[in-house]
């Protein structure tokens, strides 16, 4: 991370090359989102915003992947640092394991929630008898947000606390800190930068979830209707609410992206 | 020892890259350019017409056309026949948006009047080939005891409908209206089974599947789910003849179909006696049959 050539001095030349090079992938990243905000016009939206539908996904959307992130995180940090810290065949197991998600497809990851907690299961059974019902609830979404994005965290945080030089820790610890005074004043301002960038991650792969969802929490407007499961399906109700869904979608993650740029929370800083 | 010049010495690659003459730093360029551009232009393959035939499907259709497409096969042995399913407005949509194909069948009527309205199939082609009727499915096991549609007022019961963009859904929706008007079902029975909806799948196939997993109780989906993949888990209870929708199942040929006389054919053979006792079997009708 620290290796890195310094930028290139202002008025010296560089070659053309890769530019020229990079412009087919930059073409096809920007062009198709161009055109998507730019059919859509504020008229349409404020149109759309009316229908109480477009809302709640909006809304059911925000509300889950921010549960997702938060639980991702609360449950993610202490992991991350046991993997950091830690070296042996169960910890590259563990590693192992959290990283599945990340390559499973989304739809055999709502395959693999439904047989766990869908009534059929053990825990689902279980969780039944105690009326607590899991498949087709908000929950259930959340559930689905948790499993495909929490490693995106991890993976972050680790990486950010493993950067943390354990020399530095020790001698925390000698002039008195200990527990959370460790934890709030050495390790995580030094791995900030890599938890935000990750968290910013994750939160990303919870809001456009949609494999998962759709199968293993349904879809119900205002229940489990997120704004990716509403894109697919109004893509048939005149396409109006699909194309402004996707600009609502692409506007929130401009902000996002652009805020955590301004934080210094890079997305370099989320790669290990 | 050999003498290294002093260029290669001092001056790294990148800084070289530039000390090229401009003429092979642009042909380089361009030819990256032109074979990003070559690779994306690439023609389609050329369909062989007399070959190959490629039907999109609705989804209801899968084991019906699958024994039908077989029996035409066995006809026709040199005829590459490939059917694709997936949702009519979906398949609909990917027709508008240039998806190549010879033939489209759609599982109601609003989905191919769609289709012709934006000129993506030969209105002159379009043929009604069988009709569906809905139905009340349950689990095989069904812990919720459902024998009827009364039974869905119950509390507590989870029912998977159709979306309403999709046939299906549709369908469910006129079932819903006609079922408000009746009497002895009334408003109680609609608002029942719009409070017990829990999910709306993005196309048949979805809602018989959650139903043969177990984890609906109830679901309207077609007749002729009593045949098909997931028949085996699942029971269909025929819905009253006063609230019962019925959608007619219509081929027609694509504008973009490669091959004409052999689309025809296909649709002739669909419309066929053979053909038809291929859908009874399947629990469709037949499109001239007093079906309720």
């Amino acid at each position: 991370m620290s290796t890195a050539n310094p930028p290139t001095a202002r008025g010296s030349s560089l070659s053309p090359l890769p530019a020229l090079l990079a412009t087919p992938l930059l073409l096809l990243l920007a062009v198709p989102v161009i055109l998507l905000v730019s059919r859509t016009t504020p008229g349409a939206i404020i149109d759309e915003l009316r229908h109480p539908e477009t809302r709640s996904a909006i809304r059911l959307s925000l509300l889950t992947s921010t549960s997702a992130l938060a639980l991702s995180v609360v449950l993610g940090t202490p992991l991350a640092y046991w993997l950091s810290r830690s070296r042996s065949r169960l910890t590259l197991a563990i590693e192992t394991l959290v990283d599945l998600p990340i390559v499973l497809p989304p739809s055999v990851a709502g395959v693999a929630l439904l047989l766990t907690f869908g009534r059929n299961a053990p825990i689902g059974r279980w969780l039944e008898s105690l009326d607590i019902r899991i498949a087709f609830t908000t929950t259930a979404v959340v559930i689905a947000q948790v499993f495909v994005s929490s490693p995106y965290y991890v993976r972050a945080a680790r990486a950010g606390f493993a950067s943390v030089n354990t020399d530095l820790q020790a001698a925390a610890r000698i002039d008195g800190a200990s527990g959370w005074g460790l934890v709030r004043r050495i390790l995580i301002p030094l791995a900030g930068r890599s938890l935000g960038a990750g968290a910013v991650m994750c939160w990303a792969r919870a809001i456009g979830e949609f494999g998962a969802t759709i199968l293993f929490a349904g879809n119900l407007p205002g229940v489990t209707q997120t704004m990716p499961l509403a894109v697919y399906l109004g893509f048939e109700n005149g396409l109006d609410r699909a194309l402004v869904l996707s600009s609502v979608l692409i506007a929130i993650s401009l902000i996002v992206l652009i805020g955590s740029r301004l934080l210094g929370w890079r997305m370099s800083h989320a790669v290990m | 020892m050999r003498r290294t010049h002093p260029i290669d010495q001092t001056i790294p690659i990148s800084s070289r890259i530039t000390m090229l003459p401009r003429y092979s730093t642009w042909a380089l360029t361009g030819a990256a350019i032109l074979l990003t551009c070559l690779a994306a232009c690439k023609p389609s393959p050329a369909r062989s017409a007399s070959d190959s035939l490629t039907v999109l499907a609705a989804v209801s259709l899968t084991s019906v056309l699958s024994d039908i497409g077989k029996a035409f096969n066995a006809a026709h042995p040199s005829v590459n026949l490939q059917i694709s399913f997936g949702a009519s407005n979906q398949l609909r949509i990917q027709l508008e948006h240039g998806a190549s194909g010879d033939l489209f069948v759609s599982a109601d009527r609003r989905q191919m009047d769609a289709a012709v309205a934006a000129g993506i199939v030969d209105p002159t082609s379009v043929r009604v080939i069988a009709s569906n009727t809905v139905a009340l499915i349950v689990p095989k096991s069904n812990r919720a005891g459902i024998t009827g549609i009364t039974d869905l007022m119950r509390p507590g019961l989870r029912i998977v409908v159709a979306d309403p963009a999709v046939p299906l859904g549709h369908a469910t929706r006129l079932m819903l209206e006609r079922a408000v008007k009746i009497p002895s079902i009334g408003p109680p029975f609609v608002a029942a089974f719009e409070h017990a909806t829990v999910s709306r799948e993005e196309n048949a196939a979805a809602v018989v599947a959650k139903i043969a997993l177990n984890e609906g109780d109830a679901a309207i989906a077609y007749a002729s789910d009593a045949s098909g993949p997931h028949s085996g888990d699942v029971i269909v209870l025929p819905l009253p003849d006063s609230i019962v929708v019925r959608t007619d199942i219509l081929a027609a040929r694509t504008s973009r179909a490669v091959n004409h006389p052999l689309a025809d054919e296909f649709i002739a053979f669909l419309c066929s006696d053979a053909s038809s006792r291929a859908f009874i079997s399947h629990y469709f009708h037949t499109p001239d049959s007093k079906a309720p």
